[in-house]
């Protein structure tokens, strides 16, 4: 992870955006890719957020979106997911 | 003094220098299998052993077992002198000692072996650069150490570079080394329970979170990283034709 600016799919052996946003649109969410993009920065703020209330720390937004698309802690919160 | 050094000191008192004449009819009887004259001819020359032993004696080498190994050598050259050619015994002999010891310290001094041939060499050159460093006042280059001592450039090359001194990888006081116990540290969470605890609390809290993520954003997330979906969840994760393929395809 070392001088990375993202997780990409390929680290992960996960879909792109655009794949992804075909299967929700099939089964019924409609959206496109960057979209796709944007609700997982959302999903990531959102747990940055609940973390810096556990915390007592006050973010402010820009930061809360800075750390949700660190690559560190995306690669952090994947991890925990896949229950490693 | 050493037990060995003891022994080896009444041997020498109790034994007399021989002079020639005795030397020759010695080295004749023990030539002819008199264990006696070998005895003694052997005992009236350990003087010769402890004096070259003592010359070739370095730190990192044991004094009783240099004097054992240039015993060898001694016995070497009782067994191979011959008077017949008019020599001193204590000329034929030092070289044989010298031998020994020259061989035992090569053994001993360094973990690689390297011949003792080339270890000479290596000291030779050795003495050769400090000695034109200090008439031309810079390090000789190659060319110049080949044109003075009348060896190959390729053989002073090799030389030099068998003969470096080995530097231990686990040594502390090398800088450069790291250490076997960093290569092998134990990075078990048993190692640090502290840290260990944090990390669980760390990762509880995570987990506490994730739960704030819409089934949505959860399923788009395990989607762009390949986190499996919960199976029994078929309501929030139904698997599409789509990432079937994707699935079969990663097969």
């Amino acid at each position: 992870m070392k001088n990375k600016k993202y997780v990409t799919a390929n680290d992960h052996k996960g879909l792109d955006y655009r794949s992804i946003a075909e299967i929700m649109t099939a089964s019924g969410d409609k959206m496109n890719h960057s979209t796709v993009r944007n609700i997982i920065t959302r999903g990531f703020s959102k747990i940055v957020k609940g973390m810096s209330e556990d915390y007592d720390l006050k973010y402010s937004d820009e930061k809360i979106k800075e750390i949700a698309q660190s690559p560190e802690f995306q690669d952090s919160i994947i991890q925990i997911m896949k229950g490693k | 003094m050493t037990l060995l050094n003891s022994t080896f000191s009444e041997i020498i008192k109790s034994n007399p220098l021989l002079t020639k004449q005795q030397e020759f009819d010695l080295s004749k009887k023990a030539k002819n299998g008199d264990m006696i004259a070998r005895q003694k001819l052997v005992e009236s020359n350990y003087r010769l052993v402890i004096s070259i032993a003592k010359k070739y004696h370095r730190k990192n080498v044991d004094f009783d077992d240099l004097l054992q190994e240039s015993s060898m050598g001694l016995l070497k050259a009782v067994d191979r002198f011959d008077p017949d050619l008019g020599h001193k015994f204590s000329t034929y002999a030092c070289w044989w000692i010298k031998q020994a010891a020259l061989q035992y310290i090569n053994e001993q001094g360094s973990d690689i072996k390297v011949p003792t041939h080339s270890r000479m060499l290596y000291a030779k050159i050795k003495n050769r650069v400090k000695e034109l460093e200090k008439i031309n006042g810079k390090t000789p280059s190659l060319k110049e150490i080949s044109d003075d001592i009348g060896e190959p450039v390729k053989k002073i090359k090799y030389t030099i570079k068998a003969n470096k001194p080995s530097v231990s990888y686990d040594n502390e006081n090398n800088s450069d080394a790291i250490s076997m116990k960093d290569k092998l540290a134990d990075n078990s969470y048993l190692s640090n329970p502290h840290d260990n605890l944090e990390r669980l609390e760390l990762i509880s809290l995570i987990k506490k979170n994730l739960k704030l993520l819409s089934v949505k954003e959860e399923k788009i997330i395990r989607l762009r990283f390949g986190i499996e979906e919960d199976k029994n969840d078929t309501i929030n994760f139904p698997i599409t034709n789509d990432m079937k393929e994707y699935l079969l395809n990663e097969k």
